[in-house]
C-alpha cells in the first residue's frame, strides 16, 4: 500500500482548511503556499535510540521487520544521524535485507564543527546507508551551521543531495533557529513538536509556512513519555470521529493536522507500534482547528 | 548557553535502549567464555599471593592487562558501536594502563623501604586487609552477577568496567602515596559514568 494521490489531496485539503480558519496555529502570512514541492507520506520514521542496536544480529533482523512494515504501509521518510551510534549502519543492513529501498525519502545529518570531518561524515553516511545520494541532509542541532550549510549547498549543487535542512530538538535554541529560517535558503527544518511541546506554534511554524520551509516534527511522542501518560486511560469517545483509534494516532494526527507540518517521525522498535503509527493516516479528514483545541483540552485533562 | 545545558537530562546522553545495553553486556561476557575462567583463576592466585608475599608487581601486572582488555575489547570494540563517546572512555582505560605501567617500574621497593608516616606493622596490617578485600571482591562479583541473572563472566575483572574499576580503586590503597594521585582520577570518573549510566538504564 502506498500513500495515494487521493490521500495526499485529502491531507492537503485538510491542511489548507486549517490554514484559512485557525489563526491560533498560523499567525502570519498563512496564505502563502509552500514553495518546495516535496510530497512525502506524513508519518515518517525516526531512528533515534531504536535503531542503535550495534552488531546484535537478532535485533538487526527485528528492526528490518519494522522497516519492512513501514514501507509496506506507505512510509517514505527515514531520518537518522551519524550521532545515533550504529543506527545508520543498521539501516544499511535493513535495506539490504529488504532488497531495496522502495519509496524511501532518506534524511540524515551532519554533526561536527570540523569541515573535513563533515565531508568525511557524508561519505561515511553514504557507505553506512549504502546509498549514493540522499534526499535530505540536515545540520544536526545547529552545530557549526554557517560552515555546514555552505557544505550542504555544495553537495546540493553536485546533486548528491536534493534538499538541505537544519534541526533542533527538545525545544532548544529557537531564537537562533528563527534567524536561520529568516536569513538562509533552506528547504527543511526539523524541530520538536507534539501536543505537549507547542512553543513552535507561536513563531516558528508560521514562519516556516510563510517561507515555504518544510517541517519535520521530531519527538512526536516525547520519546514515549506521552504514551506512558495514557497508560490504562481510555481514548475520548469522539476520538474515532477524527480518525484516532489509539493514543499514538491521537498524538500523531494532532501533529500532522498542523498546516505547516510536513511529516512527523516517531521512532519505534516494535512492528505493532509501527502499524499503529502508520494508521494515523487514514480516510477520515484530519482534525480541524476546533477539533485540535478539543484534543489539547483532552490531553490536559489526562 | 549554560541554561541550555541545564535543559538536558541524563537520558539525553544515552542513545540506546536498556534492552540493547544489557544484551551487549551479556554477549560480551559470553564471548569471553573460557578466557574469563583463566582470568578469574589468575586473579584469585595473584591476590592470594599478594596477601602472603606483599609483592605488588604481580597485581599491578594483572591490573594493566585488565584495563587494556576493558579499554580495547569492551569500550572500543563493543560499546563504541552503540555509544559514540565510548571510544574516548576506551582511550582513558589505555592511559590508566600506562599509569599502572609507570607504577610497576616505581614499585620495585620492598615493603620495608616504603616511606610512609605509618609504622611498618600498621602498613603491613593495612596491606593485608586491602588484599583480603580485593580477593573477596574477585570472588564475590562473579557470584553476584550470576545471582542477578547475568553471565558470571560479567563480574570478572578485565571483562567489564565495573569490577575492574572497583577492584582498582581498592588496590590503589596498596600503592605509594604519590602514585595514587595518578591512579585515582580515571577509575573515579569512569565509576561515576558507569553509575549514572546504570541509573538511567534502570529507570528507563
Amino acid at each position: 500500500m502506498s500513500y495515494s494521490k487521493r490521500q495526499f489531496i485529502k491531507h492537503v485539503a485538510a491542511v489548507s482548511a486549517l490554514t484559512s480558519i485557525h489563526p491560533l496555529f498560523l499567525t502570519s502570512a498563512s496564505t502563502t503556499p509552500p514553495k518546495n514541492e516535496v510530497n512525502v507520506f506524513p508519518i515518517g520514521m525516526g531512528t533515534w535510540i531504536t535503531f542503535n542496536v550495534g552488531q546484535d544480529k537478532a535485533l538487526r533482523l527485528q528492526r528490518a521487520q519494522v522497516l519492512k512494515t513501514f514501507f509496506e504501509l506507505g512510509g517514505q521518510m527515514v531520518d537518522s544521524s551519524p550521532m545515533y551510534g550504529s543506527a545508520e549502519e543498521v539501516l544499511g543492513f535493513c535495506f539490504q535485507q529488504l532488497n531495496g529501498t522502495n519509496n524511501l525519502f532518506s534524511a540524515t545529518k551532519t554533526w561536527t564543527s570540523s569541515l573535513p570531518e563533515a565531508k568525511q561524515q557524508f561519505v561515511d553516511s553514504q557507505q553506512r546507508w549504502q546509498l549514493p545520494n540522499f534526499d535530505l541532509l540536515q545540520v544536526h542541532n545547529l552545530v557549526a551551521w554557517q560552515q555546514n550549510l555552505a557544505m550542504l549547498r555544495e553537495l546540493k549543487q553536485q546533486k548528491l543531495i536534493r534538499y538541505i535542512g537544519i534541526t533542533t530538538s527538545h525545544g532548544r535554541r529557537h531564537n537562533e533557529l528563527l534567524k536561520i529560517m529568516q536569513n538562509q535558503e533552506i528547504d527543511f527544518v526539523q524541530l520538536t513538536y507534539n501536543i505537549d511541546d507547542r512553543e513552535v506554534e507561536r513563531r516558528i511554524l508560521p514562519l516556516a509556512h510563510e517561507r515555504g520551509i518544510r517541517v519535520i516534527a521530531n519527538r512526536p511522542l516525547q520519546g514515549g513519555r506521552l504514551m506512558d501518560l495514557t497508560n490504562n486511560k481510555a481514548l475520548p469517545s469522539w476520538a474515532s470521529k477524527i480518525g484516532c483509534h489509539n493514543w499514538a494516532q491521537f498524538f500523531l494526527r494532532f501533529i500532522i493536522s498542523h498546516p505547516a507540518v510536513t511529516c512527523a517521525i516517531p521512532a519505534t522498535s516494535k512492528v505493532e507500534h509501527m502499524v499503529e503509527n502508520m494508521g494515523s493516516v487514514n480516510n477520515i479528514p484530519l482534525p480541524n482547528a476546533q477539533e485540535r483545541i478539543k484534543m489539547i483540552n483532552a490531553f490536559k485533562a489526562l | 548557553m549554560m541554561t541550555e545545558w541545564f535543559s538536558y537530562s541524563l537520558e539525553d546522553f544515552l542513545l540506546f535502549s536498556p534492552e540493547v545495553y544489557w544484551r551487549l553486556i551479556q554477549q560480551h561476557s559470553v564471548n569471553f567464555g573460557a578466557i574469563a575462567i583463566v582470568i578469574e583463576v589468575i586473579a584469585i592466585i595473584a591476590f592470594y599471593y599478594l596477601k602472603h608475599n606483599h609483592k605488588r608487581q604481580i597485581v599491578i601486572t594483572i591490573l594493566i592487562g585488565a584495563w587494556c582488555s576493558v579499554g580495547w575489547f569492551f569500550f572500543i570494540k563493543q560499546y563504541a558501536a552503540i555509544n559514540t563517546f565510548a571510544q574516548y572512555l576506551g582511550y582513558a582505560c589505555l592511559i590508566q594502563s600506562l599509569f599502572l605501567l609507570i607504577s610497576l617500574l616505581k614499585e620495585r621497593t620492598s615493603i620495608q623501604q616504603v616511606s610512609l608516616t605509618m609504622s611498618v606493622d600498621t602498613w603491613s596490617r593495612l596491606q593485608n586487609n586491602v588484599t583480603l578485600i580485593c580477593l573477596s571482591s574477585v570472588i564475590i562479583f562473579p557470584v553476584l552477577a550470576a545471582l542477578l541473572g547475568f553471565n558470571w563472566g560479567t563480574g570478572v575483572i578485565g571483562i567489564l568496567p565495573l569490577p575492574t574499576i572497583t577492584i582498582s580503586l581498592i588496590s590503589v590503597l596498596l600503592f605509594k602515596s604519590r602514585m595514587r594521585l595518578f591512579l585515582l582520577p580515571i577509575p573515579t570518573i569512569l565509576l561515576v559514568i558507569e553509575l549514572l549510566t546504570l541509573k538511567v538504564l534502570l529507570n528507563a
